[in-house]
């Protein structure tokens, strides 16, 4: 009796390559998304082009202008409120209607803004005054909508703004530099004293710091050895109690 | 950034920098949403990644040059190219700051404003308005309010939603040759100007005005306005449900008009005839009659005293189910029941009445002994009348209450004049005979809807017909509005400026909290918003008043009013608006007024009346007819809201319809049961509609509710139940006689009573005060069945855990330190309390974005409300072959109700999550969705939830929800917008994916999620949900007291939604671990019990027993409600330790009655 060679030779090797085929793609797809499919791939870096030119890194930075002086609810209410136009026109409202320039708002350096009157990139910021609308920025830090995130909270125990958004002051167009995945928000809750401040009497002298203040919070919070003595003194003076790692401290 | 500089070979060439150095990136101009790609892989894994990958590199990678170098190297990865796709990531989010930043506005935290809202027929309940950055999402009581306290009932609750309605008219409309055509409202104001002015010639003659029934100074002086310049013009003011033998009542009492306004708070001795008064709503019943009744039933411990509540009446109402003793008589017979009382407590006022004669087959405990109560209780005794009874007894009770001293004391009796003092009836009639006679040439209605309920022998369709010019303003599309040549779209309260005077005389100014809501006119282009407009700016348009700004106008009333000018009526003018009232106006309306009853009147008046036909076997061609406002939908105003449509009804647990009710015997002599339908004929109209037995009602009454059967209302009410107005004739308003008989057919009921039934242990318990007085104060130590020691006080030797083993935890050691955090909620429900009004439902609605599911839906037992109010009945069992009736009750036992049904109790028992310590749904959950918090409460992760059920399965309270659907993105109606253009094509909506849908329906529904709470998740298909303690309200106050640097939460900081709304503040809630606060010392009281608490679910919401203060003449008090008895369904004799003489609860004495279904069998 003959065999009739039903299945080539090579058909021999399918069971093996399909093993090892199957279980590389497995690998493969594990890995890439395990790797890539997290917020600290998707998200971290997100910096859309907003409508206004603003720079944060020259009025927080190079102006050193207070955080607060714009997100003015920020220590009281869950919202860091992006500042009303009328917040702008506080310094650039006068416009020197033969030079152009700004006539009052003046730079520490003594030299009028006004390059940034007659920018191009100010356009919607001078319509949006004139005609009373809103400025339609672009939303960077955004939570999902099952999350509930409060700034005061968070501001009031000591968690200085450096802590999600890094060095906000050298961005002259904002990007999200934190992944704000639940993993990165229970870092700290599970160890809050890595991240809280004191605003009073940590300097040299017994200077207050403000917590918006982000250089020097930046090296107090670099320097861990010191912060970790600092922070968990804070942690029992100031939480009456512990930072919640339950679902429904965020969800709700 | 130079091209040169990405080249990687430059990369070495960069010092590599610790601070990371500002970025250019003016040159990331691409894509709007990513900055570059190398930014996005910029993090330490990715950079781990490379470091693997690219080990030579590894020392380079910092700063610049290691993004330039990364930047290339993401360019080749795929995966990441496309993400570079904007589809790929997330969406743009726009925010959009103010202009120019109002005042006080603190984005994120909400404001609360003082306002008010009007109550039909006269009278005005204080609120508070919660309101998002100018978006009022919530209603509260306002705390300072005379009235309201901080409390609110179900309507004002519901009014938030009225508000965001999308079926509101938007604009005005004309009918032009029958087409309608839009107008603006420039050109109504035109219109109006020059069509009024030909009523100069007139006087007024040939002009009608409909209004509703308002406690309002400033629509009064517009009217004063109106018929100053057109003496001859109609004024009616009309409400479908009024009070007007009130009114007849106290004119035949005391010679003039007056509204009944109560004091229970002082009452000891509560006798409540035919009256609704404690369901907040109608009849002039208030919040403050609700917050009153439940201060009277403050017991804490063994020797407090209680109030006791008599009712007397057919339909069972929220007082009857309070009530300590219930007799249920014909409305035919009361006139009677009063009348024999009167004659023990004023003899006088009834003098040669046949009534006080008539034979009447009741106890005579029922008069002698109640008579002596209330005597006994001089000043401190209050009698209560119902709408339903005929202006004689309401007279009549003026005068007993005179006899008792209550007038002054727990009831004042404060004139009324102007609109309130009309009577709908007389202007409804009037009207219509004008009508008739052509003497109406234009007719403006606000706020009213004739063409819908109007007594229906009047014809008041056709002859409104007749009508040449007809004007409505109201908020909805509806019949009236069909049917006038003019529909103009009203503002809602919340959105313009008005004024209202609360039932004790406090003034109160109503603030808008919103611009009016509205679109812009597409067939005009000046782009002028057609937004609706009030009455008071309609008003001043008829009458060119040279004010057109409802704040003016309402400002030159109070101006007008005020002693005060200038500064000091400004400061004035803004504490009223602070407030929510005028300051010292609280009570003015009470203070001094003791009105002396006019005996002889009451005397004559009383002589008009008949004696009652003798009882007889149930006529079914002769029964009586009730008609009553619907618990929900009142007159029919509220049938477009969801909430309250979906809302039960208190005591037949109906949503959704409006079916006839009787008696259990009546019904089971047309052999019928639920779901059947009858024909109800009354005055030669016949109507069919469904059938409902309700336990308690004297038999041979059919009890039909108004406000269903709306044809034109909207989306949501449309079609919605029977429209029982078209068998009420002016004759009858209240009452009538009729006859019923079976009809074909039969009709789906969607109960909720069906559903979350826990059967067969004692979950609600209730004793006498006696028993309380003699018990309270014991605690029962004994040993169970293991030898381990069980301490049972009063609440617990009811229940299973008198003969279960004593509750020891295997974990017990672990469990120790469970709970160590300084805030542990709990919340203590006090059973004693509870009316059964469903605020807390409503509020809980509101609060939680808790969806509206349709009435299909609720009939699978689906419906969404996260605290549900369950209904027991109860009834004296001494020996049940005495059971009048004897239906199929399955297991549950046999109905014994007597003959007219008076032996029946009701318990009311809210019942929202348990909170359990050990939880039974958190053991089930595979995927962690629900866990605990070391606070206390029982989380629900809604974002981790895969929708298996289990949870729901295991949970032995069942309060779990389930979205089996998203309802939250559906229309009101449960069905989706864009539902119609998809009918056909596919077998239902829900198969639609979300999104699509959303498309679908895009723009349509935003207007309702303009209610939705912002700090609360809106919940989506697939996911569990369920009480939360409204833990955002927990959260705010956490930050809340840290902000303020307070060293713990004091107790009452906060309130959760369902014990801010409570009228009797039966729920307390707070920090259990605070040994001062309310919850936990209501915790440690012997008559707090857990549910099921045997299972040692340990549950953080508690119960007090209910307790009931029966006089001993009329039903026998227990002493000892803990015998051994039969009736114990859940124990078995494993369970039975040695001591059952004293550790026993009967739970023979309570007996529920069977679970009526929605389809007419019995479960």
């Amino acid at each position: 009796m003959t065999h009739t060679a039903l299945f080539p030779k090579w058909t021999n090797s399918i069971p093996t390559v399909g093993a090892v085929g199957g279980v590389s793609t497995l690998i493969v797809v594990v890995a890439v998304v395990w790797y890539w499919f997290t917020p600290s791939f998707w998200e971290v870096g997100y910096m859309p082009t907003q409508p206004v030119a603003f720079s944060h890194q020259l009025h927080a930075g190079t102006l050193a202008m207070d955080c607060r002086y714009c997100h003015t609810n920020v220590e009281e209410s869950k919202h860091a409120n992006i500042p009303a136009t009328s917040t702008c026109m506080n310094c650039h409202t006068v416009v020197n209607e033969t030079t152009g320039y700004l006539a009052k708002a003046v730079s520490l350096d003594g030299v009028s803004p006004s390059v940034h009157w007659a920018n191009e990139g100010l356009a919607i910021l001078r319509e949006s005054h004139a005609a009373e609308l809103p400025v339609p920025w672009r939303r960077v830090h955004k939570l999902p909508d099952y999350v509930q995130f409060n700034h005061a909270a968070h501001l009031n125990a000591g968690v200085s703004c450096y802590s999600c958004h890094q060095r906000i002051d050298t961005m002259p167009v904002v990007f999200q530099s934190q992944s704000l995945a639940m993993g990165w928000c229970l870092e700290c809750h599970r160890a809050p004293e890595k991240h809280l401040v004191d605003t009073k009497g940590l300097l040299a002298g017994g200077e207050t710091v403000r917590i918006t203040d982000l250089p020097t919070i930046e090296k107090l919070l670099t320097d861990s050895s010191a912060q970790l003595e600092r922070g968990e003194e804070l942690v029992d003076k100031r939480l009456w109690n512990d930072p919640p790692q339950n679902c429904s401290a965020c969800h709700y | 950034m130079s091209k040169a500089k990405q080249c990687p070979s430059s990369v070495g060439n960069e010092p590599a920098t610790k601070e990371r150095e500002p970025l250019d990136r003016s040159a990331a101009t691409g894509r709007a949403y990513w900055r570059s790609l190398d930014e996005i892989a910029d993090t330490p894994e990715f950079r781990e990644f490379l470091e693997r990958e690219f080990p030579a590199s590894a020392s380079e990678l910092a700063g610049e040059s290691r993004r330039d170098f990364l930047r290339v190297m993401a360019a080749s990865i795929a995966l990441v190219g496309a993400a570079s796709v904007p589809g790929c990531r997330r969406s743009d989010h726009k925010i959009l700051p103010y202009n120019r930043d109002p005042e006080d506005v603190i984005h994120g935290k909400p404001l609360f404003y003082g306002t008010a809202m009007l109550l039909p027929g006269g009278g005005a309940e204080g609120l508070l308005a919660e309101a998002h950055e100018g978006r009022p999402t919530k209603l509260e009581g306002n705390p300072l309010h005379p009235i309201n306290r901080g409390k609110s009932g179900v309507f004002a609750q519901a009014a938030a939603l009225d508000l965001y309605d999308p079926d509101r008219l938007v604009q005005p409309t004309r009918l032009a040759k029958g087409e309608p055509v839009p107008v603006t409202w420039r050109q109504i104001d035109g219109i109006a100007r020059s069509h009024f002015r030909q009523f100069d010639l007139t006087n007024g003659r040939g002009l009608a005005f409909l209004v509703s029934k308002v406690s309002s100074p400033t629509r009064d002086a517009m009217r004063n306005r109106i018929l100053e310049r057109w003496p001859e013009a109609k004024w009616l003011p009309y409400e479908p449900i009024d009070n007007e033998a009130e009114l007849d009542g106290t004119r035949i009492a005391f010679g003039r008009p007056c509204r009944t306004v109560h004091a229970i708070e002082k009452a000891r001795r509560i006798l409540s005839i035919e009256s609704d008064w404690l369901s907040g709503y109608g009849d002039g019943a208030s919040i403050a009659d609700q917050r009153g009744f439940g201060a009277g039933r403050t017991v804490t411990d063994t020797h407090d005293d209680m109030s006791r509540l008599y009712a007397v009446e057919s339909m069972m109402t929220l007082a009857g189910a309070s009530a300590d003793n219930r007799l249920a008589l014909k409305p035919s017979e009361i006139p009677a029941y009063v009348a024999k009382l009167a004659g023990r407590i004023a003899p006088d006022a009834v003098a040669g009445s046949d009534l006080a004669g008539a034979e009447l087959d009741i106890d005579s405990a029922w008069i002698e002994s109640v008579a002596a109560d209330l005597l006994a209780h001089r000043g401190a005794s209050v009698v209560i009348v119902g709408a339903s009874q005929p202006a004689e007894v309401h007279g009549l009770v003026a005068a007993i209450n005179s006899a008792l001293g209550a007038i002054g004391e727990t009831v004042h009796y404060v004139s009324v004049e102007g609109d309130e003092a009309a009577s709908s009836l007389e202007s409804i009639r009037t009207l219509s005979r004008d009508m008739k006679a052509g003497r109406v040439e234009t007719l403006v209605t606000i706020d009213t809807n004739p063409v819908y309920d109007a007594p229906v022998e009047l014809d008041f369709a056709e002859r409104h017909a007749k009508v040449k010019t007809t004007m409505h303003l109201s908020l909805h599309f509806n019949e009236t509005a069909a049917a006038s040549t003019y529909r103009l779209n009203k503002a809602h309260f919340l959105e313009s400026w008005g004024d209202a005077v609360a039932a004790d005389g406090a003034r109160s100014v109503i603030q808008p909290m919103v611009e009016p809501l509205g679109y812009v006119n597409a067939e005009h282009s000046d782009e002028e918003v057609q937004h609706g407009r009030t009455d008071l700016e309609f008003l001043a348009m008829i009458v060119d008043d040279e004010l057109r700004d409802p704040f003016e106008i309402v400002r030159r009333t109070w101006g007008n009013a005020s002693s005060l000018s200038g500064e000091a009526f400004e400061k004035r003018w803004r504490q009223t608006l602070h407030d929510g009232f005028e300051p010292g106006s609280a009570g003015s309306a009470l203070r001094g007024n003791r009105a002396r009853v006019r005996t002889n009147e009451v005397v004559q008046a009383m002589g008009r009346l008949r004696a009652p036909a003798a009882r007889s076997a149930i006529d079914l061609s002769d029964v009586e007819v009730l008609f009553r406002p619907s618990a929900t939908l009142f007159d029919g105003r509220y049938a477009n809201n969801g909430w309250l449509q979906e809302l039960p009804d208190p005591m037949s647990k109906v949503t959704w319809d409006n079916p006839a009710i009787v008696s259990p015997a009546t019904a089971k002599a047309m052999g019928l049961v639920e779901g059947a339908m009858i024909d109800v004929t009354v005055d030669g109209r016949t109507l069919t509609l469904p059938i409902w037995r309700q336990p308690g009602l004297p038999d041979g009454l059919v009890v039909l509710e108004l406000g269903y059967g709306r044809e034109r209302v909207g989306r949501v009410g449309d079609g919605v139940g029977f429209n029982t107005y078209k068998l009420r004739t002016g004759g009858a308003l209240r009452r009538g006689t009729g006859k019923i008989a079976a009809a074909v057919g039969e009709f789906t009921i969607a109960c909720v009573q069906t559903h979350w039934a826990m059967e067969g242990r004692a979950l609600v318990r209730e004793a006498d005060l006696v028993a309380w007085q003699k018990h309270g104060d014991e605690v029962i130590v004994d040993q169970d069945h293991y030898g381990r020691e069980r301490r049972l006080d009063f609440g617990d030797r009811f229940g299973v855990e008198s003969h279960s083993p004593a509750i020891v935890d295997i974990y017990e050691d672990d469990q120790e330190h469970h709970y160590t955090n300084r805030l542990q909620w709990a919340m203590s429900i006090d059973l004693n309390k509870c009316i059964g009004c469903a605020a807390c439902t409503i509020a809980c609605q509101a609060e939680n974005n808790i969806p509206v599911v349709g009435k299909d839906q609720v009939n699978r037992g689906r419906e969404m409300h996260w605290i549900r109010i369950d209904r027991y009945y109860a009834s004296q069992v001494s020996d049940p072959s005495e059971a009048g009736f004897e239906g199929d009750f399955g297991d549950a036992g046999p109905y014994t109700g007597g003959r007219t049904g008076d032996d029946v109790d009701v318990l009311m028992m809210p019942v929202p999550c348990q909170q359990c310590e050990n939880a039974p749904c958190e053991t089930v959950c595979p995927v962690n969705a629900t866990v605990h918090s070391p606070e206390g409460l029982n989380d629900m992760a809604y974002n981790r939830c895969i929708g298996t059920r289990y949870c729901a399965n295991n949970c032995p309270y069942k309060v779990r929800r389930f979205n089996f659907f998203d309802y939250a993105t559906k229309r009101l109606d449960g069905d989706y917008v864009g539902k119609e253009a998809l009918d056909g094509v596919v077998p239902s909506a829900d198969y639609i994916p979300p999104r699509l849908r959303q498309k679908i329906d895009e723009g349509k529904d935003e207007l309702q999620t303009m209610q939705y709470n912002p700090d609360v998740t809106v919940r989506e298909r697939g996911v569990m949900e369920k009480c939360t303690y409204c833990v955002q309200r927990i959260n705010e106050a956490r930050v809340e007291v840290k902000t303020r640097g307070l060293e713990g939460m004091p107790d009452g900081f906060f309130e959760t939604a369902c014990q801010q709304a409570c009228p009797t503040e039966a729920i307390v809630f707070g920090n259990k671990s605070d040994e001062n606060s309310r919850v936990s010392q209501q915790r440690e009281n012997h008559r707090s019990y857990g549910m099921l608490s045997y299972l040692s679910t340990k549950p953080r919401t508690t119960y007090m027993v209910k307790l009931r203060n029966p006089n001993p003449a009329i039903r026998a008090t227990h002493e000892d409600p803990f015998h051994h008895g039969g009736g114990h369904e859940t124990h078995s004799d494993e369970t039975h330790t040695g001591n059952h003489d004293d550790g026993h609860a009967d739970a023979g004495v309570i007996l529920r009655l069977p679970v009526l279904t929605s389809t007419g069998g019995l479960a």
